[in-house]
């Protein structure tokens, strides 16, 4: 097997003081889906604001390795450059930054790193469209400040776009399913599944099931009290819709 | 050329063989007293730069002074005419062009005839063209007009644009400072009047010519006469080792409706006094400003406007930056006062603390004496928000850069109301370098 995209061992982190991640350990090949599923402050979150390199988040034990390198030692604008993307749960408004000037100053970020020339204008503005239409966003977005005055659903389209635009190789999407009616939905799941392809991996944190009927995953994991306490296929995550956590967390206990 | 022996307020004021009206200004101010940090609204100005002051101003530039004023020279602007000033003296060779028929220059002894006349007119020793409320009874006139004063009797020459009734100019002033403060002070003067009906497009600005330790002591009166329209765009953009003073007074008459918006990214120490009336009926002023700090520059600015008049409308937005070890500070008060009814007042007050060792001193304060008024006001100090951080470092933007962005993005919504658009790009490009950013401007836009 070719070593995989994300190694994550034993992982303990702590946030605001508390113990949130105790002991986790995870796998993501190459082209996979990963989907991480549990309740409310289970530390799905933490996770993936700890892979970003989230500051406040302190890891406090364990290894991650992310395409071989250390990942920890990384500042969170060099993983990012490095092909690692999250797509927040929350997507911060920034009026006064434009959003092209963030999709493009990103994209430079990561192309300088991979050592290639600045975008052309032209090209980047075709790319930009293309994906656009794909999300089916309106270009008067464009031109607006980031995420200000956004929907929550506009917030979460405006993720998958920047992911789209960046073609991450490790996207790791924070309940980037809450909130969304079933249109938008299909439409954010429609982007992410375009990304998908043998030399990247997703990693979906999603506290529902709903996501996974349009973005099949290959692995599903149940995450609770800071550890994933089981793993399995798609059939894991129907069941968790039909019998809740308690059979696992209780389980556990 | 001779240049006149440097000289002191006081050593002035004895001066023997003196106009006996520039005297008799220079005295009177004097024996008022110039503002120290004591003064209610001088509180956070950099006041040292006063003592011991070099106040004489030059009779005639050098060569060489002009020669770096015109290198400091930005590109024209379209449509509007210029008028060059150097270290407070009219340059045609700068101006490059007649004067504009609305302007015309002052000579000394005009400034000083005028402002003695006032003083006469008014029964005060000496006053600008202020009202009553402007003066306290122990000195005559608020000490907040004393600079004012110590201009109109210093200052070498002038500039005097009157747009007649329903006419329209555009005109861009540049008082340019080019001289070392321990030889000359350079004391820009304008006095402004727009006609009724007429309209006036002006730009000023205050430019360093190189590195020079320049001190500016500026003295600018705005009248909009009923139904005009004013649009004053102002930058301040002096070298990072002078230190400026300005007073700019404001009456508005009856729908007269007055934009003033202030760039303000220079000099080590500057000091806005601004005192805006509306006078009139349904008249309305916007004043945007924004003020760029770093390393240890103060920027000091006391905005006082008062509604005579019924229905009179302003609002204040101010957003300032202060990094390093820096100071910013806005001092914005309104005084609503009995007989301007259906009054209506915004006020938006933001500072952005960028740096360890950086201070912010916002003041927002409102003084009404009648119930029929609306007015909001709102006033926040905060850091660069962590979280609009951590969000474009998670796309690979440098920190120095997402750091920039965002105090780009503080002050967006002000730079915004530029309307001129060559202007916004030059106050844009020089706002760039301020924040030291590696941002593509350009993209920006």
């Amino acid at each position: 097997m070719s070593e995989p995209i994300l190694s994550i061992r034993d992982l303990r982190a702590r946030v605001g003081g508390r113990d949130v991640l105790d002991g986790l350990t995870l796998e993501v090949g190459a082209g996979e889906v990963h989907a991480i599923m549990g309740p409310n402050g289970s530390g799905k979150s933490t996770l993936a604001y700890v892979l970003a390199g989230r500051p406040g988040y302190e890891v406090t034990g364990g290894t991650v390795s992310y395409r071989g390198r250390n990942l920890l030692e990384l500042e969170p604008e060099e993983r990012a450059r490095a092909g690692l993307f999250l797509g927040f749960q929350y997507p911060v408004e920034i009026p006064g930054v434009n959003n092209v000037y963030l999709l493009k100053a990103a994209l430079n970020a990561a192309r300088k790193h991979q050592g290639l020339p600045e975008v052309d204008a032209f090209e980047f503005l075709a790319l930009v469209r293309e994906k656009m239409k794909l999300m089916q966003m309106d270009e008067a977005f464009l031109s607006r400040g980031v995420n200000e005055g956004f929907s929550g659903g506009e917030k979460k389209r405006n993720e998958i776009l920047q992911m789209l635009v960046l073609e991450p190789t490790l996207a790791l999407l924070d309940e980037t399913d809450s909130g969304l009616d079933i249109d938008a939905l299909k439409v954010v799941a429609r982007g992410v599944n375009t990304l998908r392809s043998g030399a990247r991996a997703i990693v979906l944190v999603t506290h529902y099931q709903r996501l996974l009927d349009y973005i099949v995953p290959d692995h599903v994991h149940v995450l609770a009290r800071g550890r994933i306490l089981r793993s399995g296929n798609r059939d894991l995550a129907l069941e968790l819709e039909q019998r809740g956590y308690d059979w696992i967390t209780g389980a556990a206990a | 050329m001779t240049i006149p022996a440097p000289r002191r307020l006081d050593e002035l004021a004895a001066l023997p063989g003196e106009s006996s009206a520039r005297t008799a200004l220079l005295g009177a101010a004097l024996a008022a007293g110039l503002p120290t940090a004591r003064d209610e609204n001088w509180k956070y100005a950099n006041l040292r730069a006063l003592d011991r002051q070099v106040f004489s101003a030059l009779t005639a530039v050098s060569e060489a002074a002009s020669a770096a004023a015109a290198a400091a020279l930005p590109a024209r602007l379209e449509g509007f005419a210029r008028v060059v000033f150097v270290d407070g003296l009219y340059s045609a060779a700068l101006s490059g062009e007649a004067l504009p028929a609305a302007a015309a220059l002052l000579s000394a002894a005009q400034l000083q005839a005028l402002a003695t006349a006032e003083a006469t007119a008014t029964g005060s020793p000496v006053s600008a063209p202020q009202p009553a409320t402007l003066r306290d009874a122990s000195t005559g006139v608020s000490v907040d007009l004393r600079l004012s004063q110590i201009n109109a009797a210093l200052a070498s020459q002038g500039l005097r644009i009157a747009v007649p009734a329903a006419g329209r100019a555009a005109i861009e002033v540049v008082f340019v400072a080019a001289t070392d403060a321990a030889v000359a002070a350079s004391h820009p003067a304008l006095q402004v009047e727009v006609g009724a009906g007429a309209t006036l497009n002006l730009v000023e600005r205050h430019l360093g010519a190189g590195d020079v330790a320049t001190f500016t002591n500026a003295d600018v009166r705005l009248h909009a006469a009923r139904d005009s329209r004013l649009q004053h765009h102002r930058l301040q953009q002096l070298g990072p080792r002078s230190r400026h003073f300005e007073t700019l007074t404001l009456d508005a008459g009856d729908r007269a409706e007055c934009e003033i918006l202030s760039v303000v990214s220079g000099a080590l120490s500057a000091r806005s006094t601004a005192l805006l009336r509306l006078s009139g009926q349904d008249s309305s002023l916007a004043w945007n400003a924004v003020a760029l700090a770093d390393r240890t520059q103060v920027n000091d600015a006391f905005v006082r406007v008062e509604h005579l008049g019924r229905a009179a409308r302003t609002s204040q937005l101010f957003r300032g930056i202060a990094a390093g070890r820096s100071r910013v500070a806005f001092n914005g008060h309104m005084v609503v006062r009995e007989g301007a009814a259906g009054a209506a007042s915004d006020q938006s007050l933001k500072a952005l603390l960028a740096g360890g060792e950086a201070e912010a001193d916002l003041r927002p304060q409102l003084e009404i004496y009648i119930d029929e008024v609306r007015a909001s006001h709102g006033a926040t100090v905060g850091k660069l928000d962590p979280q609009m951080l951590f969000y474009l470092l998670s796309r690979g933007i440098e920190p120095a850069t997402a750091e920039a962005l965002l105090k780009w993005a503080f002050v967006a919504d002000v730079v915004a109301r530029i309307r001129i658009p060559a202007l916004r790009r030059q106050a844009e490009d020089v706002m760039a370098a301020q924040l030291r950013a590696v941002v593509d401007v350009g993209d920006l836009r």
